[in-house]
């Protein structure tokens, strides 16, 4: 090897070494009034799933208005399929899944011109805080799915000021697996999932409880169960409108029971809480399996979400059995439905595609429901007319859209 | 080599100076190995005092005439043995007797390194892309074969931990099962995991060779992306090998190998074993939770490795192998999220394998090479804390009532039995000296029997069954070489058959469990060729179509953390290699060799590991392209510093048109491949000198190793501001080797990572620090 030769070689060490030690800022500490997520008054999240539908990425963004297809390119990352919360302009980001990423609840603050980071708050690993409820300006509750509690919160300073210890209505385990409360009439009704190890319902346990939590002295009041129905899994915890009031002050709580997973039990439904008596009205509570969906031959097996539209209808994704797939995480299963819950009827919305369980947002905006959906020709947001029972595809996308909001 | 390059020119200069005097004596003798069995036929003489040499001839023998009376010292030097010098006193008209008996010397660092560049430059001449790393890379630098394979061009190992972490191997971006992992060429992970990369100790390995893109034929199976073999030293007749070393985080790790030859009944046997008990106990910052400094207190790891060795040669097979092991891990699991404090995982392993070689097997022509394996194996995870902590110390009861800290909703207690038998057979036949044929076979037979009592409370129902899987890859090689070794090539056709049973539960419902049964089969092919432009100069042009079938734990799952994926597609591969090879080493004293490769590969249905909500899984993953090159220049700089660099860039693709089970367009399409790195570059350096601080029979060495990676993200690049990276990472090393006792006594140490950098190769995983080592080492013989 000849001189020239031999100082190539140590040059090349060298580059390597001093290319090295020109490091990357690798600092996640952001200016303080950067804002992110881009422009707009509408707050979507969107999930780039891989193959096996249990894995991915998902972002937050804002988008001018709901038309043509989604940038993502001004997104912020978030935890897979991550739960967000809004109230006012405050958005609050969950971690994935609770077991899995950064274990904090990042709050921003909205802005038309972008979304301004306005706090983190570190929780309990593993504890899965799932979503917020707002009970008073300087107080909110966030379920612990894992842990059967209850965080109260101050949501400006996002401070921790107490914790509603729930896990002695654990059955057979130690969390009762809360859900997604309601604030109504000064009382917290907080549905309990109680489910197992596999994440579904125990078969030995299948009845909807429901905490009452005075919302003032952050005690419960009492615990009520429906037992007659066979209904189960009171709402998903990441989904706001699962549980709902109509027009007369009577709450709604849908319920999953096992997803469709399970052909042996199909019950799924409406409980109904008489919110006068604070306990359940079986008069009202609807196992809606049982019954036909008008415009298609089958019968549902579930509800993945629904969106209360006043005057007793709930635009609803219920699961179907015969369009379930080998992967619960990728199967189009979900179709969209309007329910009469005073009439008990379901009728498909021809229009909106079947989709899979990343795509179930259900929003009211305008006069017109919103559906997200990822269907195997077209993904995006579909609008439903309810006067006139028409669907436009509003927003094309080749993400699945796994949150919406507006803010006024 | 080295001292007969240095010799050879004296020599010739010298013999014609010297002719026939009138007075002289003369000296004669032989040249043999220290057994007296066998002559060095080519070792080479020199006294020293008048510089003429002589080579000994074929049995041995040689002769110097014409000597003035005087005493003369006559040096031999023979590759692979120690050299020696003998005072001779020569009286005129009388010749002198001297004999010369040399004791092999397969760890003198010089005449090792002629040994390990002389196989490896026949390896590295193959048609096919290969690295080899020779003896003299692997002396001292580094503590374990992945840290020497980390630093290969187009390989990178990702580790998630201290000693004993869960790692993974990749070459050229492609990882796991398609890597082919081989000891002498017999498989050891083709539908099984027999034994560990680490579980081999750097002191027993000649040389390693890694094939990439296209893998030779002999070495059957189905790897695809890649292969390793470790090719292990043969051994003196006595030899003995005992070696202690410590290293930061309380790592403690003691092996020995003993040796011994028969010559006379042709059989050499051997025994040896190895125990590594490591605490891991780094602190590492927490990547959940700003500012946390954590103490890893809860991953100790602690491995007992046994294993022997019969090999004869006079069994009318050329060679028959036994090789009995036994492997024994025990780990514990470190939380970062929580703090875990019992969970652990078990393993013991029993194998025993069988090697058969003959030439001219009843026809002359044929030669045979067979190896077998039979293993049985126990993987044990112990998930039954009825507690839990955070970094506080505070205390919760787990999800389920049976315990689980794991965060798995569920207890475990498991165990995972796995019988395996494995057969490689590879018949060659040589047609011409320009032709062979070769057929090749890989059977693997795999059946297991999980069990978890405590899982199966938790959830209320079964979900690991037995399983059972066959496999067979048959292959059909023609070699062609031409006249003065100018061209070859290797054209190779596969097929490629497995069947797989089980059961699967679907996790979710209470409906029956429901039959698995899969049988599949493909076809393939490859072509290899190599063209010598010079004799220090080659291209080389290699191309394939690759099947790989998935994995038995790739389908089945691992029984604890890996879920099964029982409708996995088999994986197909097309690619294309190019490469420019000039190589003088062992012809100039430079050793130079410099290899510039590019490639270009097309996975469809790649298989690939995703962590998802119920655990971890192998999953298809539509298509992917890669386009890469990789550049490595080795040498000795000057005649006591050798060094090295090499860059790798792989830039790997997600090509697929549509996403996946739909007609919508797919948003990753032109995307690079997440949490895989694309940008990778070491350099090293190594100064040797014998005798540096006086004294004789002495080596010093003195090494310096840097790694680097470029940032690469966990996810796809779907925004400007992606949060989830695997954060550039360099890393220097420095060590030192003395031997003493020519060779006999090592004292090694080594600091690790000397800048305390932060380093990551998995994501949110951090990897230790600074660290020290010692070792001591003395070798028998």
């Amino acid at each position: 090897m000849n001189v020239k030769n031999s100082w190539r070689l140590i040059a090349l060490s060298a580059m390597m070494l001093a290319s090295a030690s020109c490091g990357k800022d690798d600092s996640d500490d952001p200016a303080p009034d950067k804002l992110f997520g881009g422009e707009g008054n509408v707050l979507i999240e969107t999930t780039v799933k891989n193959s096996d539908g249990a894995s991915g990425q998902s972002y937050l963004q804002q988008i001018p208005q709901i038309s043509s297809s989604v940038n993502m390119s001004q997104g912020i990352q978030i935890g897979f399929s991550a739960t967000i919360s809004t109230v006012g302009n405050d958005v609050f980001v969950f971690p994935e899944f609770g077991t899995a990423g950064k274990q904090s609840i990042v709050k921003y603050e909205h802005t038309p011109k972008g979304l301004k980071l306005a706090g983190e708050m570190q929780i309990i690993p593993n504890s899965y805080p799932v979503n917020l409820t707002k009970i008073s300006e300087d107080k909110a509750y966030v379920p612990m799915y894992n842990l059967g509690k209850v965080l109260v919160i101050n949501p400006k300073t996002l401070e921790k000021t107490g914790e509603i210890d729930l896990t002695e209505y654990a059955f057979n385990d130690s969390s009762a697996d809360p859900a997604q409360g309601l604030l109504h009439d000064g009382y917290y009704y907080l549905p309990f999932d109680q489910i197992g190890a596999n994440w579904m319902p125990y078969d030995e346990y299948r009845q909807v409880d429901v905490a009452v939590i005075d919302a003032s002295s952050d005690k419960v009041v009492k615990v009520i169960s429906e037992k007659a129905s066979g209904l189960c899994f009171p709402t998903r915890p990441f989904l706001k409108d699962m549980i709902f009031v109509n027009e007369q002050g009577d709450i709604y709580v849908a319920c999953a029971g096992y997803f469709g997973y399970n052909p042996e039990y199909v019950k799924s439904g409406f409980a109904c809480i008489s919110a006068s008596k604070k306990e359940f009205d079986e008069s009202k509570t609807w196992d809606i399996s049982d019954t036909p969906i008008e415009g298609c031959d089958y019968k549902p097996a579930t509800i993945y979400n629904c969106k209360y539209i006043g005057n007793g209808k709930v635009a609803a994704y219920v699961g179907v059995i015969e369009l379930m797939g080998d992967n619960p995480y990728t199967a189009r299963n979900s179709m969209a439905v309007m329910i009469d819950l005073n009439k008990k009827t379901i009728k498909k919305i021809e229009g909106v595609p079947y989709t899979d369980g990343h795509s179930v947002v259900i929003e009211y905006h305008g006069g017109e429901v919103l559906f997200s959906s990822f269907g195997v020709d077209k993904a995006g947001i579909f609008a439903y007319n309810p006067a006139t029972e028409a669907v436009s595809h509003l927003m094309a996308s080749s993400v699945n859209i796994a949150y919406l909001h507006f803010f006024e | 080599m080295r001292l007969t390059m240095r010799l050879l020119p004296a020599l010739m200069f010298l013999s014609i100076c010297s002719f026939a005097q009138n007075g002289t004596g003369k000296i004669k003798g032989v040249v043999m190995d220290d057994s007296g069995d066998e002559a060095l036929t080519g070792a080479t003489l020199i006294i020293e005092e008048l510089k003429i040499g002589e080579t000994a001839g074929k049995d041995g023998d040689f002769s110097f005439s014409g000597l003035k009376a005087s005493t003369y010292t006559v040096s031999v030097d023979y590759m692979g043995y120690v050299a020696q010098s003998k005072k001779v006193t020569v009286t005129a008209g009388q010749t002198s007797q001297v004999n010369f008996y040399m004791k092999a010397e397969p760890l003198s660092l010089a005449q090792a390194v002629v040994l390990g560049k002389s196989e490896a430059r026949k390896v590295r001449e193959q048609a096919m892309p290969v690295s080899v790393i020779s003896m003299k890379q692997l002396q001292g630098t580094v503590s374990d074969v992945q840290g020497i394979l980390a630093k290969t061009v187009g390989v990178t190992v990702r580790s998630s931990g201290g000693v004993g972490s869960a790692s993974r191997l990749s070459v050229r971006g492609l990882e796991g099962k398609r890597i082919g992992f081989f000891i002498d060429e017999a498989p050891m992970n083709d539908q099984s995991d027999f034994i560990d990369l680490n579980d081999i100790p750097v002191d027993m390995i000649d040389r390693i060779e890694i094939y990439k893109g296209v893998v030779p034929a002999k070495f059957g199976g189905s790897s695809m992306g890649g292969a390793v073999n470790i090719v292990l030293k043969e051994y003196p007749d006595h030899y003995a090998d005992v070696s202690y070393s410590r290293e930061s985080f309380n790592m403690n790790q003691a092996q020995t190998v003993f040796k011994r030859n028969l010559r006379e009944a042709g059989i050499v046997f051997g025994i040896g074993g190895g125990y590594t008990d490591a605490e891991n106990s780094y602190t590492m910052e927490s990547p959940y939770v700003k500012g946390l400094k954590i103490r890893r207190d809860h991953d100790r790891f602690r491995k007992t490795l046994f294993g022997g060795s019969l090999k004869a040669r006079k069994w009318w097979f050329d060679k028959v192998e036994f090789e009995p092991a036994f492997v024994h891990t025990y780990k514990e699991v470190q939380g970062i999220e929580t703090d875990i404090r019992k969970a652990h995982t078990t393993s013991s392993m029993f194998v025993i394998s069988n090697k058969l070689e003959k030439d001219d097997f009843f026809i002359e022509g044929l030669d045979l090479d067979m190896s077998s394996a039979v293993a049985y194996s126990e993987a044990c995870l112990v998930d039954t804390a009825k507690v839990w902590y955070d970094w506080v110390g505070n205390s919760y009861p787990t999800s389920s009532i049976y315990g689980g800290e794991l965060g798995n909703r569920f207890a475990s207690d498991s165990k995972n039995i796995k019988k395996t038998f494995v057969n490689k057979l590879n018949l060659e036949y040589l047609i011409n000296s320009h032709n062979s044929v070769s057929i090749n076979s890989v059977v693997t037979l795999a059946n297991g029997s999980p069990s978890d009592p405590m899982k199966e409370k938790s959830l209320g129902k079964k979900t690991d069954f037995d399983s059972r899987m066959r496999s067979w890859v048959g292959g059909l090689t023609h070699d062609f070489r031409a006249a003065g070794d100018k061209f070859l090539n290797s054209l190779t056709a596969r097929y490629y058959w497995y069947s797989t049973k089980t059961k699967y539960q679907n996790v979710y419902t209470n409906t029956p469990a429901e039959d698995i049964s899969i049988n599949k089969s493909s076809l393939g092919f490859s072509d290899a060729m190599r063209y010598r432009i010079t004799p220090a100069f080659m291209a080389k042009l290699s191309g394939g179509y690759d099947v790989r079938i998935p994995a038995e734990n790739e389908l089945l799952g691992n029984g604890y953390t890996i879920i099964p994926s029982e409708k996995l597609l088999p994986e197909r591969n097309m690619s294309i290699n190019a490469g420019l090879l000039y190589d003088v080493a062992g012809t100039h004293p430079s050793n130079l060799q410099v290899e510039l490769s590019g490639y270009y590969m097309y996975l469809k249905d790649m298989i690939r590991f995703a962590k998802g909500i119920l655990g971890a899984q192998y999953q298809n993953f539509g298509e992917m392209r890669t386009l890469g090159a990789e550049l490595e220049v080795k040498a000795d700089i000057f005649p006591f510093l050798y060094g090295y660099g090499n860059v790798t860039y792989q830039d790997l693709r997600d090509v697929r048109e549509k996403e996946e089970g739909s007609n919508l367009p797919n948003p990753t399409k032109g995307k690079r491949m997440p949490n895989i790195p694309y940008f990778i570059a070491n350099a090293g350096l190594e100064f040797h000198k014998e005798n540096l601080f006086g004294g004789k029979d002495q080596n010093t060495r003195f090494f310096a190793d840097m790694a680097f990676v470029e940032e690469y993200l966990y996810d796809f690049e779907i925004t400007d501001d992606v949060k989830r990276r695997i954060p550039r990472n360099t890393t220097i090393d420095l060590g030192f080797e003395h031997s003493f006792l020519y060779q006999r006594l090592f004292i090694s140490g080594k600091i690790k990572n000397v800048t305390d950098a932060k380093v990551l190769s998995e994501f949110n995983q951090p990897l230790p620090g600074r660290s020290f080592g010692i070792k001591l080492r003395y070798i028998f013989r």
